[in-house]
């Protein structure tokens, strides 16, 4: 295709960002319109502490109920989800940890059914769906693994590529479908991690090329001089 | 909505449980020094879950012991001094005394550094203590505190008074530089904008009301982890507030009002609350027994709730209309609610951080903390693109005509 492709690294619209999963719907719905909010096609989000509640025999589509009855009601700990639009709703994939406080059975995946008992704040980068502007700085970015390298001078290379001086990487590993329980072998070892450029830049590429369809690493860019403060401190945070 | 456990676990606050434990890493205001009078005071303290008297253990300072109990003793029970026994072998915690109020620290090793808020810079001239008892779980009552949108309703007044008559009164000053009665600002925009960073001392919290002619209300309120809250009074003063448990279901609230440029009126900041309160358990004479002398024709024409203009009776009413501990089976936040969204992740982080011993990562516990200063929290009025910028400036100059060193 082009260049790139060496690298197979798209700069794309998007931004880390805080925000507030409403509470008391299905995840999945919440996921569904806090994209639609902000207008992403895809996101990461991170949540911890989310309490959650399974109310037997209420349907997904009925209303918020007014108490909580015959419940089991839990607890996210912590829980890393990427949601990506869908001709039926979004779909939600993951990891985490969860617990059921009244001893349900436990299930090694989490349903995106499950609703949550309070509001939850996430942070997260959300993806906006196209290829970045070719003049416009993109502080997001989608990788694909080039397997016959080794991964940190990929990511190094990349971060140069994007003409960035440092970037943090989230390594999505192999992908899973739902949302599943956080063991060993779960392969995400790059959460979070940071690389800086190499000192030869590479130049910034420009492409439009499709998006493609499985990214399995998320970059975003931590240049002290970008031109944005406040997604350099978003970005930070995360 | 919450199961009852959940609910259990950021409520109650006993010995050996998670959010007590998480409260017995700081220090609890236990008494105002006003209590503790003469060579050698005895003052009963329900702190908790606990019965404790402070007095002068055998090297001459201040201390907390246990006292003796009977079953049927009410939760604020302030017995005399020569009928209070000391426990001898319940614990002792050590207490300070800073301006004004007598804080206890009752957690295992070390107690923390002080940090450097406003409230315990001022000079004593400059500060004055009160507090006041809610019959209430103290979480909800602290959740009423860093809900910047209630004060739109609960506090609406629908007269502006003189400011001229506000000293010592919460929300009767002008806001910021303008001749728009802060009550008039509360009452027509109701519904801010609410913006929620975490900081090293807990949340800093902004609500912005935008207004006409391209103008926004900006006030900054914080909260101090685990249970204070910090808030503008009037642009003299501020408000230093924790919701300290007597137990799991009644709560006191202490208060350091701080005052920037000039010596605080004590005399007369503690004659308008003694009117409302009785002394020795510093009970609110407007209580649930009488209905919150709730008045429905006085509702028509002056207060939304009908209860008078002494807006610490409206967040009385509420809270403890809550019940003794808020039913969170039955409870909807929204995103308005993002303050106390984040203050639960906070404790529940906490009550993790507790139990993993890993108390370095409490908020304040883990290095100095005498660098932590301010918090800034102030009212200001700007263009709407520039709120930031103009929210800090107001808050600086106060601090710089300030004739004590409240730089930050
Ligand atoms: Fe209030």
């Amino acid at each position: 295709m082009m260049a790139v492709m060496d690298c197979a690294v798209w700069p794309v619209t998007g931004h880390a960002f805080e925000d507030i999963l409403d509470g008391y719907f299905p995840l999945g719905e919440s996921v569904r319109q806090m994209m639609a909010r902000h207008g992403f096609a895809s996101m990461w989000i991170t949540l911890l502490h989310a309490p959650v509640m399974n109310i037997r025999g209420l349907p997904p589509t009925a209303p918020v109920p007014l108490s909580l009855p015959k419940t089991y009601s839990g607890m996210i700990d912590d829980m890393a989800l990427v949601a990506t639009q869908a001709d039926d709703g979004v779909r939600l994939s993951g990891v985490g940890d969860w617990f059921w406080v009244d001893g349900r059975e436990e299930t090694e995946t989490f349903p995106p059914s499950t609703r949550l008992g309070e509001p939850a704040f996430v942070r997260g980068i959300g993806v906006g769906g196209e290829a970045a502007d070719a003049n416009a700085r993109a502080t997001v970015a989608l990788a694909r693994r080039d397997v016959s390298r080794p991964l940190e001078a990929w990511l190094e290379e990349a971060t140069g590529r994007l003409g960035w001086q440092a970037s943090r990487a989230w390594g999505l590993g192999k992908p899973v479908s739902g949302i599943r329980r956080d063991t060993d072998d779960t392969p995400h070892a790059l959460f979070g991690r940071r690389f800086e450029a190499p000192d030869r830049a590479a130049k910034a590429s420009s492409h439009s090329s499709p998006l493609p369809a499985n990214w399995d690493y998320l970059l975003v860019d931590l240049s002290a001089d970008q031109p944005d403060e406040e997604a350099l401190e978003l970005a930070r945070r995360l | 909505m919450i199961s009852q456990k959940l609910n259990d676990q950021i409520t109650r606050v006993g010995p050996g449980t998670a959010a007590g434990a998480v409260l017995r890493r700081y220090w609890q205001p236990a008494a105002l020094v006003d209590e503790a009078q003469g060579e050698n005071p005895v003052v009963p303290v329900n702190l908790l879950g606990e019965r404790l008297v402070l007095l002068r253990g055998e090297s001459g300072e201040l201390v907390l012991k246990t006292r003796v109990t009977t079953p049927d003793e009410s939760p604020a029970f302030y017995p005399d001094a020569d009928a209070i026994d000391v426990l001898d072998d319940g614990p002792t915690y050590p207490v300070v005394e800073k301006k004004g109020i007598v804080f206890a620290y009752m957690g295992p090793g070390e107690a923390p550094e002080f940090p450097n808020f406003d409230c315990f810079r001022a000079p004593d001239s400059h500060v004055f203590a009160f507090k006041g008892l809610w019959e209430c779980n103290w979480l909800q009552a602290l959740e009423v505190g860093i809900d910047p949108a209630h004060a739109s309703f609960l506090h609406r007044f629908l007269q502006d008074e003189d400011p001229e008559d506000s000293y010592g009164k919460q929300f009767r000053d002008k806001a910021a530089h303008t001749d728009m009665p802060m009550t008039q600002v509360l009452r027509e925009y109701p519904r801010p904008d609410i913006e929620v960073e975490e900081t090293e001392f807990g949340l800093k919290i902004t609500a912005l009301r935008h207004m006409e002619n391209d103008l926004t209300h900006v006030r900054v309120t914080n909260q101090i982890f685990p249970e204070a809250i910090c808030i503008p009074m009037s642009r003299e003063m501020t408000i230093t507030q924790w919701h300290v448990p007597i137990d799991d279901e009644n709560c006191y609230w202490y208060t350091i009002f701080t005052s920037f440029a000039k010596p605080v009126d004590k005399d007369l900041m503690r004659a308008q609350r003694l009117k409302e309160h009785r002394l020795p358990d510093y009970a609110p004479l407007k209580n649930r027994s009488n209905n919150y002398h709730y008045d429905p024709e006085e509702q028509k024409s002056l207060t939304y709730t009908g209860m008078g203009l002494d807006i610490n009776v409206h967040d009385q009413w509420a809270v403890e209309g809550l019940g003794r501990i808020q039913d969170r089976t039955r409870e909807h936040l929204g995103r308005g609610d993002a303050a106390i969204v984040r203050y639960r992740l906070m404790l529940r982080k906490a009550i993790k951080a507790v139990e993993n011993n890993k108390e370095d990562a409490l908020p304040m516990r883990a290095g100095p903390v005498n660098g932590i200063v301010g918090p800034l929290s102030n009212d200001a009025i700007a263009s709407t693109g520039d709120w930031k910028e103009a929210s800090w400036q107001a808050d600086m100059q106060r601090r710089a005509e300030c004739p004590w060193d409240a730089s930050v």
